[in-house]
């Protein structure tokens, strides 16, 4: 890396650095294809997941509608799912990156997460299960309560 | 005054290029606190009759009038939160929820939340005869136990029209025959319409009235 001039203020310098290995050497186009890949994969998995639960379920979602729920009341409860999904696996996430950091340390590198990164990946994660819970959305808005009737 | 009634409802369906017509034009009605036995065999109509009269289905021609209002596609499932309570042949309960939740749930949909949800569903649970097993799960319970949430999950919120599917078809006939005779009783209790469409002649002995649906129309 280059030395550090004498006239560039620290934060500066700092900032150079880092944009210099994000935008010049490739390591910042893996960093967003990683990401943009895990919340891909994450997507479809939990996409899946849900959609294999609210087939499970159907009869149970016909029933609520039957009893005179309505689409918004099962919503609810696959919108309530797909959040329990998110933070589950935030806290999963969250906390194999905290008990890094000693290891990282180790060899001499410092794993700083800001706070707002924890936050901004807890709603973003949130965000995400509920995209993929769109699919389950859409089947349970064609449920027919008729199927109640059905042995 | 009839709480709930027909006029000429007619229903069919399209299967691939032709048109089967399952009920052909039937007037019926049933009042307040009145029990009706809807029989007929098997492919008669009585289950499509009974969606309709649930606000399930729509009739193709006709009317169906509760409490004095005619159903409209638009509110059908506002008619069902308010004005109706189901029993269903297989019970239907949600398995991951107690007795006492199964019930409080289908109150918390009918807009009936909290402390007061919490008190109307443990009164129905109790009525039931089932308030020492409210904390059970479905699978921890009996058939008849069952179909007794499901009965208390129907007389919850106070719904005016209670409708039953074949109730007594997975009970032996002892259980069936003291579920019935529950049933009656809090139906007339609480002064609520009660219909059940059933093939079990038990259900003629606690019934005012028998109706009879073969090939689509009442005889």
């Amino acid at each position: 890396m280059t030395r550090q001039r004498k006239d560039c203020p620290r934060p500066e310098w700092a900032k150079r650095s880092r944009s210099y290995w994000i935008e010049s050497t490739g390591l910042g186009l893996n960093m967003y294809i990683t990401v943009f890949l895990g919340c891909l994969v994450g997507i479809v998995v939990v996409a899946q997941t849900l959609y294999t639960s609210t087939m499970e379920h159907i009869r149970e979602f016909g029933t609520v509608k039957a009893i005179g729920g309505g689409n918004r009341d099962i919503y609810l409860i696959l919108g309530k799912q797909a959040t329990i999904a998110a933070v589950a696996g935030f806290a999963v996430g969250a906390l194999q990156a905290f008990a890094l950091r000693p290891v990282m340390a180790k060899i001499d590198l410092k794993l700083i997460i800001p706070t707002e990164l924890y936050a901004m990946v807890l709603v973003g994660a949130i965000a995400l299960c509920l995209s993929a819970a769109m699919i389950s959305f859409r089947k349970v808005a064609s449920i027919d309560p008729a199927l109640v009737f059905r042995t | 005054m009839s709480i709930l009634h027909t006029r000429n409802v007619q229903k069919s369906f399209t299967e691939g290029r032709e048109s089967v017509t399952v009920l052909r034009g039937i007037d019926f009605s049933v009042e307040r606190g009145e029990i009706v036995s809807l029989e007929g065999p098997s492919g008669s109509g009585k289950t499509t009759f009974l969606s309709i009269l649930g606000c399930i289905l729509t009739p193709t021609k006709g009317e169906v009038v509760i409490e004095g209002a005619p159903v409209a596609e638009k509110n059908l499932a506002a008619i069902r939160k308010r004005s109706l309570g189901f029993v269903f042949q297989q019970f239907n309960l949600f398995p991951s929820l107690t007795a006492l939740e199964n019930v409080e749930y289908a109150l918390n949909v009918k807009g009936m939340r909290g402390k007061n949800g919490r008190i109307e569903a443990q009164r129905v649970i109790e009525a039931v005869g089932l308030g020492d097993r409210q904390n059970f799960l479905p699978r921890d319970l009996s058939g008849g136990q069952k179909q007794r949430v499901a009965i208390a999950r129907a007389l919850a919120g106070n719904a005016p029209i209670l409708l039953a599917d074949e109730p007594t078809a997975n009970l032996d006939s002892a259980v069936g025959t003291q579920v019935l005779e529950m049933f009656r009783a809090l139906a007339k209790q609480e002064n609520r319409a009660l219909v059940i469409v059933t093939h079990d002649p038990k259900v003629r002995t606690i019934a005012d009235r028998v109706a009879k649906i073969q090939d689509g129309a009442l005889v």
